[in-house]
């Protein structure tokens, strides 16, 4: 056996420890939207228009949706139909979500007109019409969980479309116990996420400028 | 009560032009969301006097909307 002759080699240098998964987490919803953007007390000139208000009218609306909504499951059926303050409660849910739709309806055709999807902005645009689609299935099942003679008028028309296009075995518009959890669990979570993540988005990529403002990219 | 609650709403009037057939309620629900967005556009936008200087176009910070990395 002889003796080697290669150099001794270096004590190792320890390695840093990868970061845990809490750490990349922070860094993650630390840098999806930039420092001081989440809610920024300043916004550009073009921003002071009538027009721009539409986007957060459509959030307090939405607001007032869940809260009348939760307040209707603590009743139930019976107390929004034979109560006054039910019907009351049930009436604020209506006119709430007429207003929702009516809103969001109007920012729609303000970001369409303004070309919202431009600078980065493609998935702020494509989040905005999904919810905008969530919030028609939502609205469509909270017209049949109303337990009245509208309800079971609107299911029995719907039944046949949804039969046609080959989704009824799914979406069976006569069980009114599938299409009210689909109401007040499915759906809002689902809606609700998407409203988030638009948001976020929103604040990420900044209000769209108006075509003849913006500035090109280098 | 019951019987209150499912008594049948009365009738409403529809609008038929062409192959549009649109219930009269349904028609002045869209042409106010138009009137509302006409004037959105036309209206001026109240601005205080005490607002501080407005951010740059693009973003408040002076981005402009491209993601950061």
């Amino acid at each position: 056996m002889t003796a080697s002759t290669r150099p001794p080699v270096p004590p190792a240098t320890p390695r840093p420890e990868p970061p845990s998964w809490t750490a990349r987490l922070r860094d993650r919803i630390a840098h999806t939207v930039p420092p001081g953007q989440a809610l920024p007390d300043r916004q550009p000139e073009y921003v002071a228009s009538w027009v721009y208000v539409f986007g957060v009218a459509t959030l307090a609306a939405l607001a007032v949706v869940l809260v009348s909504g939760a307040a209707l499951t603590v009743g139930g059926e019976t107390w929004w139909h034979t109560s006054s303050p039910g019907r009351f409660v049930n009436s604020v849910h209506l006119w709430s979500v007429e207003l929702f739709m009516a809103v969001m309806v109007i920012h729609l055709w303000g970001k369409f007109w303004m070309a919202a999807w431009r600078g980065g902005r493609t998935m702020t645009w494509v989040t905005g019409v999904l919810a905008f689609l969530g919030s028609i299935g939502t609205a469509f099942t909270g017209y049949l969980s109303q337990t009245n003679l509208d309800a079971q008028w609107i299911s029995t028309q719907a039944k046949d479309g949804l039969n046609a296009v080959g989704i009824g075995a799914y979406v069976n518009v006569l069980d009114p116990g599938q299409m009210l959890l689909w109401h007040v669990v499915l759906l809002p979570l689902v809606l609700g996420v998407l409203v988030v993540v638009h948001v976020v988005l929103v604040r990420r990529h900044g209000v769209v400028p108006p075509i003849d403002v913006e500035r090109p990219v280098r | 009560m019951i019987q209150a609650a499912a008594a049948p709403a009365p009738p409403a009037t529809y609008l038929d032009w062409g192959v549009i057939h649109i219930s009269l309620s349904n028609a002045a629900i869209i042409a106010a969301m138009l009137l509302l967005f006409a004037l959105a556009i036309a209206l001026p936008f109240p601005v205080g006097r005490d607002r501080g200087a407005a951010a740059p176009p693009g973003r408040p910070d002076g981005r402009d909307g491209r993601r950061d990395r």
